[in-house]
Order: C-alpha cells, then structure tokens, then sequence
C-alpha cells in the first residue's frame, strides 16, 4: 500500500464526480460514492495520512446527510465538489513530499457546521423521522385516507397472527437470552404491525408498537440485557397490543365498543426499562466460539485462560497466538463471529403441504409394493431373483415410510413453551408461585397432532394450576415448600407419545370424590373402589355439575370433556393421586393421525377396518350367553355384563356367512360410556393402514369414519364404533 | 415524459397486509401491473421466472431480508440493473446507507402517500432514463 495507490483512488472518485450526467448527488451516486470514500477511509487511515482521513470521513458523513436528507441536496453537492478537489491536492502532497503543506481546517469548519445544523427537508417529502420520539406524532401525510375496510380487515386477522408468534418466540427467547434470530423473530411482528398501523391511522397501535420496537432494537444491539423484566413487559405490550386490535374488530363487526384500553403505564414502563440499564453486554465468548470451531480444545483454553492471568494480563486472543495455539486468521475469524453472533443452522424449511403431499406419496408406495408382493402371478412364476429382489424393495419402501413420517415430526418444545407461558400467566392471576419443569422437551410428534393435543392439555394445566396447587401460606403449612412445582413430562412409549403432568399440590380427596359421586348416582354408597377408579370417577361426564367442586380438592371441572377430547384423537387418559402429595394426569396420543392400527373383519364379501384402540376382545360366545328376549335388544352375556348385540350386516344391508352369534366371531367394542358386541363373520388380521378421507361428498356417513387401502389393494373402509352404536341405538 | 404505467412492480413484505396497502397506493397512481412475494427468497425466485421492470421491497423480512434480497439482485448480472426501491419504517442512518452503498436507487418511509410513492418511481424511473 503506497500513496500512489490512494491517489488513484481518489482521482478515480474525482473523474466519476466530473461525469456525473446531472448536477445532484441521487441516491445510487450517493452509494458509489460511500463505497469509493469507504476505501480511502481506509487507506488514509492505514498511511496515517491525517489529514485525508479526516477529510474523507467528513464527506463521507456529509453523504450520509444528503441521503438522510438531513443536508440539502445542492448544498451538499457543492461542498462535496470542493471536498474532492482538496482531497485531490491532500494526496498530491502525499505523493510528492509525503505529507501535506496547506490546510483543510477552514473546510473541516464549514462542513462541521453544514452538518450540524440540519436544514428542513424539502417540501413534498415525508418529515425525515430520525428519532424515536417524533414517530409518536402521526405525519400530515398519513392523514389521508388509504383506510377500507377490507385492508382492515386483513390487518386484523394478519396482526394478531403475528403477535401470536411473538409468545411463542420470546419463551425461546427465554431460554436462549443472546440469541439475535429470536429477538428478530419477536420485534418483527411488532414492526410489520406498527407499519401498517401507521398506514391505516391506528395512532394508538402504531404508537405502541412503535415503542415495544424500540426496546427490542436496543435489546437486540446489546444496550439493553434480556432479563426476565424485559419478558414480563414485552408479554403484557404484545397481550396490550392483542387487545387493542380485538376492539378494533369488535367495533369493525358492530359490537359495543369496549372501553378505551389505556396504554399510559405500559408505555411509562417501556420508556423506564429503556433507560433503565446500559449494562455491559455479554457476548459468546472467544474461547467458547474456537473450542465449538475445534480449534482449541477445553483443556487448551482453560490453560490458556490461566496463563492470560498472569501478569502482564493479556486478552486470550494473544496468547492463543503468542503460544502458537491457534492462528492469528483463527482468532480474528473467531471475535468476526462474536461480533455477528451468527448462529448456525443446518435447517431447511419447507412448506408443510409439500411434506404432506410426499408422505401421502410415500404410503401409496407401500401398498403398491405390497400389491405387488402379494401378485399371485408372481408367486406362480417362481422366479427366485425376482422375489428376492422384490423383497428388498420391500424393506426399503417401508425404511423409506419411516423416514418420511419422522419428516414431519417436530419436538414437543414449542407446546411445553405454550404450556409454560400459560403456567406463568395463571399463576400470576391466582397468586400462587409455581415452578415448571419440563422434561423430555425434544420428545417429537406429528406436527398436525400438536394443535390437536395443546386444548386438552390447556384444560389440565389450567386445572392444575387453579385447584391442585395450593396458595403459598396453605403450603408452607403443609410443610412443602412455598414455591410448587409443575412438571411436564414427554416420553415415546410403544407408538404412542405419552404426555405426564404432574403438581406436587393438594391431591385428590377420595373420600370427597366418592361422596359426590353417590350424590350424582355413579356408584352406589355400597359399591367397594379401588383408589385408581375411584381417581377415574372425576373423568365421568355426571360427575361435574353445576354446583362446582373447588371444595372436593378442586379436580373435576370438566375433566370428561378432556377426556372425549383425548380419545377423539385415539388417545388415552389415567390419572394419578397421592392426597397431600399431588396429582399426575397421564395421556398418551398417537404419534400420528395418519396411520391408525386397525384389525382386519370380514362380513359376507365386504371387509372392514375397526381401530384397534377401540377393541376390548374378540370372543365366540357359548350359545347360552346369547339371549334375546322378545320386543327387547339381543345380549350377550360376557364375563357377567350384559352387552348389545350389533350386527354389522344389519347396518350395512350384507348377505352375512354366519347370522348366529355362537358360530360367528363377536368384537366388544368400546364407544364413548358403553360396550357393545359388533357381530362379525371373521377377523383377517391386524394391519397398519394410512388413513384417507373419503372426500367432502362421503364426510357425514355414519358409522364409517375413513378409508384405506388394503395391502392386497382393495379399499376398506375404516368403522367409527360410536357412529355404529348411534345407528344400532336408532333401530 | 411520463412513467409508463405498465411497469411490472413487485412487491416484496412479509406482512400480507403490507403488501396490500402498498398495491392500493400503487393503483392510486395508475400502476396495476403487480407481482408480490413474501420475501427475499420468494421474490429471487419470481425475479429468475419472469420479466418485472421494479422492485419494492421491505426491509425487516424473515429468511431474505430486504437489503439480503438488494445484494443478491446487485450481484446477479441479469437483474443487477433493477430498480430497487426499499421501504422503511424510520429512516435510521446505519439502515439507509447501508442499502444505499449497497446500491439502493431509493428509500421510502412508511408510511407514506400514493403521491410520494408516485414521485420516487417517477424519479428513479426518469433517473434511469437520462
């Protein structure tokens, strides 16, 4: 790098200057230009050429106003022209004598004060909003109207979809408190709402948002830490913000308006936290970034770290490099990255559809191949190569549908996020302190399950929350601590993702449990229960009534509908107590409502699918444990209970092999409060089948709830045994 | 001269809503020849398949960001060209000289009216012209 070389550089930004077309600095100029005066910043600065740097960096500075249009544009250009050409005679004097002669302090002044007295923006341009106070007024320019309501409308349904999002990114947020995409991922929705806010005159939304941006930005450049306060107040902006934008679609829909929902606090609380702290930041730490690079390990930087202690102290970096430990590029690729704090990440995101469409695929391949596979033809042929080759066909078709399932499944964090947020929420409404515990976080599930499953979890955690733990004083009586705690469990167990919530709270008061129930008729005052059914009782849909139950250990409200709820989704529910200890609700869900685990029946020629979940046994009953008395339902008898026949045949109008119960094969199915018998002619098997619906035209028929391909190609047709119980019921 | 009305112009804003409000204000100023993408990415992809004559592009997007999205389209020899017009929301210094070294033809601040949307085109299209 020699003199020569910055000349040039300046006499090329001098000649381009010279050809300008028109005399004005626009905004693609102003660029060439910051990028030409960038490099002789740099320059200068490397030749210790005072005097160019300074007179580069205050052209470069006066660029910046012209673009700003803080300084206006003719001005500008003029001072700019003289800026070059002193530039010009500053590198002259490098070149030839190695410094410069004269003197730039008289243009050093004019340009110092041409910047510092801003001039007013041209007429017709929108005021220039430099700061975040003057954004709180609202610019004449807005004032007209581009308000219909369609875009209302839309601002409506988009915003709060947005602000959605900021829940569940700030418990990420949380957890990760440096990490830059989840602050991003948060003041986005704030910034979108606030721009289209300010687009429609929504002042006070605008306002708002404007202000939670604010504090976001300051947190994302590291002048504010992300404490739990911060969290606290970015929660209540955005459920501020919610708020608002449902008034605005109450009054849009006609409904009373509410009243006027009052910001003033919140926005006296965000101007506090934003002076609040001008704490040191916190980035990643060198040693941390190169030892996650390989490029020293634990043990070199923890020496490391002890040799830098000595005095002289030095900074790691240099004595990393010093030692011969790492490479000075290492080192300095090292703090680039601590600067940016990039994280990495080995992801791709794909449309949901996309995935759906290729499971779908994927699981027509499977039954094709498996058509194939049971081809008589082939068998006939005999050839031996072909049926090997066939099989291992097979074992990749079905790795290949395993491997495709598992690409839609996505761990069970974000729920538990959901969950803890609610937690936090409601325990601060009801003044008990509680600790959430989340464990087997990474545990995954079919991302369509995860919408399904969260309002039945809502429910327990909600009940959790409100009846099973207690206040703190009725604790530390108990002798608990006063702070409970809540944890949330996720496992896989067999096919099915199992979700545990537990509180270490009052428990379930048995005795009060069996008293209401006599109450309300669900047992008799005689009948002995084991602990667990009596547990079970809360579940029954007679069991909440009317007069409510927070005095019975507060478990009960509702809980049959968490119930109907998880077995809509073939799921299943237990609950566990320990009075004076706490309660535990235990569901277990399938990983996935594509595929459903089905057994195989046959009647007449037609074959049919029943979900095995739903199948107590399969029995051939004695020809003395069927009964039927006339003008009464036909039973039969099993283990002592008396249960409904259904014959299939009947319902679906089939020619059946076997009319009589006792030559024939009866399924006990299970439906929402009772059992029946489904008669059937045989069961075929168990099998694996990928659900599909049966299109918009077929979705109301009773009794069938879906079809599937069957692995010999054939379709069958999935039974929905409340719907055949609802039809046997109506004959 | 006036600004052919035909120009395809695309608009790139995570927000749907956004991108609405921006082609109404664009209709006001006789422009209905309109393309959207949702963001840096989407809008790359539609550049690459189809003639568009204008950019307007937000600058807060996740996946692409709107200055991302000018660098890629700066640097790729057939789109370089392009006029690129970049919306923000406040007209913070280290934002808009960034776009502007990053070759930017010029920024507008929401929010803003159809007339001073009309304006920028009409200056950066005329600009292009001479």
């Amino acid at each position: 790098m020699d003199t020569t070389e910055l000349r040039r550089e300046i006499d090329e930004m001098a000649s381009s200057f010279l050809f300008l077309e028109k005399k004005e600095i626009d905004i693609p100029t102003a660029g060439q230009f910051l990028n030409q005066l960038e490099g002789v910043m740099g320059h200068a600065e490397a030749l210790g050429a005072e005097e160019a740097q300074r007179l580069s960096g205050g052209l470069n500075q006066l660029l910046e106003k012209v673009v700003l249009e803080s300084v206006d544009a003719a001005t500008g250009f003029g001072l700019f022209e003289r800026g070059i050409v002193l530039l010009q005679s500053v590198a002259d004097g490098y070149c030839n004598t190695g410094r410069y002669e004269g003197s730039i302090d008289a243009f050093m002044a004019e340009l110092a004060a041409c910047l510092g007295i801003p001039l007013e923006p041209a007429p017709g341009e929108t005021a220039e909003v430099l700061s975040g106070e003057a954004a709180s007024e609202a610019p004449a320019a807005a004032k007209e109207r581009v308000q219909d309501e369609s875009l209302l409308r839309d601002f409506i349904t988009e915003g709060l979809e947005y602000i959605g999002e900021i829940e569940m990114n700030i418990l990420n947020l949380e957890q990760e408190p440096e990490n830059k995409d989840y602050i991003n991922a948060i003041f986005r929705p704030f910034h979108s709402v606030k721009g289209v806010a300010s687009f429609l005159n929504l002042d006070a939304i605008r306002t708002l948002a404007h202000d939670l941006e604010t504090l976001l930005d300051k947190a994302r450049n590291e002048a504010l830490p992300v404490t739990p306060e911060l969290i606290d107040l970015i929660l209540d902006g955005s459920d501020t913000l919610k708020a608002m934008i449902g008034q605005l679609r109450d009054v849009l829909e006609g409904r009373e308006a509410t009243e006027l929902i009052d910001t003033s606090d919140l926005v006296r609380r965000i101007k506090l936290a934003e002076q609040g702290a001008e704490q040191p930041k916190q980035p990643k730490k060198l040693g941390t970034i190169l030892v996650e690079e390989g490029i020293i390990n634990e043990d070199e930087l923890q020496e490391a770290l002890e040799r830098s202690q000595i005095p002289p102290p030095r900074k790691l970096g240099q004595t990393l490099i010093s030692e011969g430990m790492a490479s000075p590029k290492d080192v300095s690729r090292a703090l680039r990255k601590q600067a940016q704090q990039v994280t990495d990440s080995n992801t791709i995101r794909v449309d949901i559809k996309k995935l759906d469409d290729l499971i779908d695929m994927v699981g027509e391949l499977v039954i094709t191949q498996s058509m194939i596979r049971q081809s008589d033809t082939l068998a006939a042929l005999g050839d031996r190569k072909l049926v090997r080759d066939i099989s291992q066909l097979a074992s990749i078709t079905s790795e290949l549908q395993r491997s495709s399932t598992v690409l839609r499944m996505i761990p069970i964090k974000q729920t538990f996020q959901r969950m803890s947020r609610l937690v936090r929420d409601l325990s601060k409404n009801s003044g008990k302190l509680v600790n959430v515990v989340t464990v087997g976080e990474d545990t995954e599930i079919d991302r369509n399950m995860v919408d399904e499953i969260y309002n039945p979890l809502v429910h327990m955690i909600r009940n959790a929350v409100d009846h099973g733990m207690e206040m703190p004083e009725d604790r530390i009586q108990a002798g608990k601590p006063e702070r409970g705690t809540i944890r949330l469990k996720a496992f896989h167990r067999g096919g099915n993702i199992v979700i545990e919530i537990s509180d270490d709270g009052r428990g379930l008061n048995r005795e009060k449990i069996r008293q209401k129930a006599v109450k309300n008729g669900l047992i008799n005052a005689a009948d002995a229960l084991t602990d667990p059914e009596v547990n079970r009782l809360i579940l029954l849909p007679g069991f909440s009534t009317a007069e409510k139950i927070t005095d019975i250990s507060g478990r009960g409200v509702g809980m049959d509908v968490v119930k109907q709820a998880v077995e809509k989704l073939r799921g299943k529910m237990d609950i566990q107590s320990v009075e004076g200890k706490g309660t535990t609700f235990v569901t277990g869900f399938p990983l996935t409502m594509a595929i459903i685990d089905g057994m195989i029946v046959k009647v007449g020629n037609e074959r049919y699918i029943l979900p095995t979940v739903a199948i107590r046994q399969l029995i051939r009953p004695d020809r003395a444990a069927y009964n039927c008395i006339v003008g009464e339902a036909e039973t039969i008898n099993v283990m002592g209970r008396l249960l409904p026949l259904v014959r299939l045949h009947r319902l679906f109008d089939i020619e059946p092999v076997h009319a009589n119960p006792w030559e024939a094969t009866l399924v006990v199915m299970e439906g929402e409060k009772r059992s029946k018998c489904l008669l059937v002619d045989e069961i075929l098997g168990k099998e694996e089948v990928v659900i599909k619906n049966l299109g918009e035209s077929l979705k109301r028929i009773k009794g069938v709830s879906g079809g599937a391909i069957l692995g010999d190609g054939n379709v069958g047709l999935i039974l929905d045994p409340e719907g055949l119980f609802e039809m046997a019921e109506a004959n | 001269m006036s600004v052919n009305k035909n120009l395809k112009i695309l608009i790139v804003d995570d927000f749907a809503t956004m991108r609405k409000v921006i082609r109404n204000l664009l209709k006001q100023g006789g422009f209905e020849n309109v393309v959207e993408a949702e963001d840096g990415l989407a809008a790359l992809k539609i550049l690459k398949s189809q003639q568009v004559d204008f950019i307007i592009s937000d600058w807060n997007m996740p996946n692409m960001s709107g200055l991302e999205l000018l660098k890629a389209v700066r640097g790729d020899d057939e789109l370089k060209a392009l006029p690129f017009l970049m919306v923000t929301a406040e007209a913070l210094k280290d934002n808009v000289v960034a776009a502007v070294k990053a070759g930017v033809s010029n920024y507008i601040v929401k929010p803003f009216t159809a007339e001073v949307l009309n304006e920028k085109i009409e200056k950066i299209v005329k600009s292009l012209a001479a």
